[in-house]
């Protein structure tokens, strides 16, 4: 079990996160939060990129930064933005990956073969990744950070630049490794979490502002989510006072969603999802 | 797997290593045959050589003189027969002070810094008896070739020397800060490796320095083989030759042949190159930036350079300043200052090199347990 207890992370006078607690067991964990709110500080602190300035993050009740290697053994970790070398394949890089990850030559060579299979780049294994597109690349970092079978996998942002397919192909293999792992998936695209994940933690000024179930988190709405239709004349006089969501057109109305503490006579109160509550807490943001 | 082999493997198959290797080989190419002229010059001392004349007498005088007979270049500055019939008379007259004063001239030393090397060179004068007793004061090289024996003793180890430390400086910067240049620092330093590659790579990257250097020392002399069919002549005692190297080889101050004495230059160049490697890799440990590691050595010689031009000559602190520490970062730090000045072979350089080398790892094992404890 991973556990944050009351961290705190300050780049010299600059406050980033401010008494973190938290606790991992296996199973998926979204980590929402808009840019900038500290998602990926804290998942740096998780993975020994950075060190806490005031708390302790603990493995197994040991503390993260005394385990040192027996801790980054076990961990997998897609960057938000990571680099490689251009003329590598993307057979190679994994080579490469597998030996810093202390991985045994046999070992390797196999789990290499299995990785690209599961990403579906077994057919440009020979190809020089400075030919790979965007999304190409991402798929090559997954195979990366799985490649160890880590008991602890951290994505921060792991979808950007996949297509439709490759994203529900992703959110399958994600699924059937939280059966026996800790899944921690930093995003602010809902929909890579909303299905899949077994808690939601959300960041908000630096602390922690929620972290429950997609079920229990979107409870706390209900009732304050409602459509109506509106004429396209008033639109910007609803999006000023209310929190619109989303809104469709339907012949010459618009049928908005929008977020409101009361309902009123023609609204229909509608089920709140994940969307509405990030919208909710972030809006503004 | 080990990593270590894995970062060798990496930098002998990169492009930079065989650029830079390619390039200085072409330049070493260049200096030797530029004095291609003296190939008749040198075949001549060979067959010398084979027939048994080593050394410079008044008996075998006249032979030397007919065997160089019409290959002596045309911008020679004395003639074989002048150098040839002065040898044995100065060889008789030349004293340790003779030494001394050469030096301290050449460096425009006066107070107690001349005091010293006249000091120093007192003991000398037993070496130069046993010498003229054993003829070695007297070996035959190849005469009046206008600098023949400068590619020996001076181009050849100065570009062997740059090029090795400029080498090692960029395939240090290239390999120790790859995480950061190729932003895969992130990945990288959580893998179960994590900062432990920065010492891994920094060994690895020295390794390759050793080859570079090794491999560059090797394949120069075997071009000047190539070229200049020396053979017996790798043997002929050379020492201090170049103390007067300008006309003739006359007097050893250590008695090594010219194959040991390339050999010392070549120790010297490696372990000057392993140097600027362990500089490049504090410096870019602790700045992660390769550009301003770059620009942060390059100041840092050139600095040496100018404190040791402009300290004041007479003094003792001078010449120990200029001569014993300073000296090593001097020259170096004149090639990137000006592109001039360069090793030549003083046993105090190897014990101050090593002296660097000490302090610098010192140095890059403290920024190292830094940087595993600092925030990426």
């Amino acid at each position: 079990m991973l556990q944050i207890q009351d961290v705190t992370k300050n780049y010299q006078n600059f406050v980033a996160l401010e008494h973190i607690n938290l606790e991992f067991e296996n199973g998926i964990y979204g980590l929402l939060a808009p840019n900038g709110a500290g998602k990926t500080t804290l998942l740096k602190l998780i993975t020994t990129l950075l060190f806490p300035t005031e708390g302790k993050i603990l493995y197994d009740g040991v503390e993260i930064r005394k385990l040192d290697a027996l801790y980054r053994e076990k961990l997998g970790f897609l960057p938000q933005d990571f680099g490689y070398y251009r003329e590598y394949t993307p057979e190679k890089y994994l080579h490469y990956i597998g030996v810093l990850k202390g991985m045994e030559r046999r070992e390797l060579q196999d789990k290499i073969g299995q990785m690209l299979e599961l990403v579906g780049l077994s057919e440009h294994k020979n190809k020089k990744m400075k030919k790979f597109s965007g999304g190409m690349i991402q798929r090559v970092g997954i195979a990366q950070a799985l490649l160890n079978d880590p008991q602890i996998l951290v994505l921060d942002e792991p979808t950007a630049g996949l297509d439709p397919g490759e994203r529900m192909r992703f959110r399958k293999i994600l699924t059937s490794l939280s059966k026996d792992k800790t899944v921690l998936v930093s995003t602010h695209i809902v929909s890579d979490v909303e299905f899949i994940a077994n808690h939601i933690v959300m960041l908000k000024d630096k602390k922690v502002h929620c972290n429950d179930t997609v079920e229990n988190i979107c409870k706390k709405l209900e009732g304050s989510i409602f459509e109506t239709v509106v004429e396209e004349e008033e639109l910007s006089g609803w999006e000023e006072r209310y929190q619109v969501v989303s809104r469709r057109r339907e012949g010459r109305d618009i049928v908005i969603r929008f977020i409101s503490r009361n309902g009123r006579q023609g609204w229909q109160p509608v089920k709140p999802g994940l969307e509405d509550v990030f919208l909710f807490l972030y809006g503004k943001e | 797997m080990d990593c270590r082999r894995q970062e060798v493997k990496r930098i002998l198959t990169g492009r930079l290593f065989w650029i830079l290797f390619t390039g200085a080989l072409v330049v070493n190419f260049w200096f030797i045959i530029n004095y291609r002229g003296n190939v008749p010059m040198v075949a001549a001392a060979t067959v010398l050589g084979e027939n048994g004349v080593h050394h410079v007498t008044v008996e075998n005088q006249e032979e030397i003189i007919a065997a160089f007979a019409g290959r002596e270049p045309g911008n020679a500055q004395i003639s074989v027969r002048s150098a040839v019939e002065a040898v044995p008379h100065i060889a008789e007259y030349l004293e340790a002070a003779d030494f001394a004063e050469i030096f301290i001239e050449d460096l425009r030393l006066t107070g107690k810094a001349a005091d010293m090397v006249r000091n120093a060179c007192a003991p000398l004068e037993k070496l130069l008896l046993r010498d003229r007793k054993n003829d070695t004061a007297v070996s035959l090289f190849v005469p009046c070739t206008a600098g023949f024996f400068d590619l020996f003793s001076y181009f050849l180890p100065i570009a062997c020397t740059v090029e090795a430390s400029l080498a090692a400086v960029l395939l240090m910067l290239r390999c120790v800060n790859a995480p950061y240049d190729n932003r895969s620092k992130e990945l990288v330093y959580t893998t179960k490796t994590g900062r432990r590659l920065n010492r891994l790579q920094t060994e690895s990257a020295l390794f390759t320095i050793l080859l570079f250097a090794v491999a560059l020392w090797g394949s120069t002399i075997l071009l000047a083989e190539g070229v200049f069919r020396m053979g017996e002549l790798w043997q002929v005692k050379v020492g201090s030759m170049m103390m007067l190297h300008f006309f003739y080889p006359i007097i050893c101050r250590f008695s090594i042949s010219l194959s040991t004495y390339m050999l010392l230059q070549a120790a010297l160049s490696v372990c000057m190159a392993l140097l600027f490697g362990i500089a490049a890799a504090f410096f870019v440990t602790r700045t992660h930036r390769t550009v301003t590691a770059f620009f942060i050595i390059s100041f840092c010689c050139a600095l040496a350079a100018a404190a040791a031009e402009i300290a004041p000559r007479d003094s003792l602190l001078f010449f120990i300043l200029r001569f014993q520490p300073v000296e090593f970062v001097k020259k170096a730090g004149r090639w990137f200052a000006s592109g001039a000045g360069f090793l030549s072979v003083r046993y105090y350089e190897a014990v101050f090199g090593l002296f660097w080398g000490a302090l610098l790892l010192l140095l890059l094992i403290r920024q190292y347990k830094k940087f595993r404890l600092e925030d990426i």
